[in-house]
């Protein structure tokens, strides 16, 4: 019970230091993908 | 990890290099890099693409859609046996209820039309739905007032994509560049 309450506790603690990588990561490759788009819209692409 | 790399044969400088990456974190970043370029292309690229390609006109209501059902239980009349005969249209109202008849009799161009479609956001079967109101030229679209616009964008179902595209601006260089 306590080494599964550790293990829960071990997952929390790696998925908090992934989740800022991940967020930055997903925003970057939103802007990218936005970036992209219009660059291709200024081109005269529909 | 360390030992692997040592068994591939790599230089120390190497494997310091690959030993300070995070790899975890490396894989989750690259794994939501591209995740959110796909999001961006959804978003921006694909769904507008969709939403142009499934805008289909709105089936025109028929007048006297209803078949009356037998009036005060009066007596049948001649031939009306019971049994269910398909309903006998005449052209004209078949010509009305089929969308494409009616885009085909509605959109023959007149003698001055531009290619509506060089504005970007207009497809082909939007241009068929702007011909059945009557825009054929860029100078009608460059002359639309918010009020138009409005209009339009209700009649035709298409949310803020006047806007959203500058149909008005684009029909002005269009118009301005013929």
């Amino acid at each position: 019970m306590i080494g599964e309450a550790a293990s829960y506790y071990y997952l929390w603690v790696a998925l908090r230091a992934l989740l800022p990588v991940a967020l930055g990561a997903f925003l970057a490759g939103l802007v990218l993908a936005w970036v992209i788009w219009s660059l291709g819209r200024g081109r005269g692409g529909k | 990890m360390i030992q692997s790399f040592v068994a591939a044969g790599l230089s120390p400088e190497v494997i310091f290099l690959l030993d300070g990456i995070d790899w975890l974190k490396y894989l989750v970043a690259l794994f939501f890099f591209f995740l959110g370029l796909f999001a961006g292309w959804w978003q921006w690229h694909y769904q507008p693409l969709l939403a142009q390609l499934q805008e289909v006109p709105e089936p025109v209501a028929r007048g006297h859609s209803e078949k009356p059902d037998s009036e005060g239980g009066g007596p049948p009349a001649v031939g009306d046996s019971g049994a269910s005969l398909p309903a006998v249209r005449s052209d004209a109202e078949a010509a009305v209820e089929d969308p494409l008849a009616e885009a085909l009799a509605d959109s023959s161009t007149p003698e001055e039309s531009d290619d509506l479609r060089l504005i970007r956001g207009i497809g082909a079967a939007l241009e068929v739905r702007l011909n059945q109101q009557g825009v054929y030229r860029f100078s009608q679209i460059a002359n639309w007032d918010p009020a138009e616009i409005a209009n339009m964008s209700e009649k035709l179902h298409l949310g803020q994509q006047i806007e959203r595209f500058s149909w008005v601006e684009q029909a002005k260089s269009l118009q301005n560049s013929d």
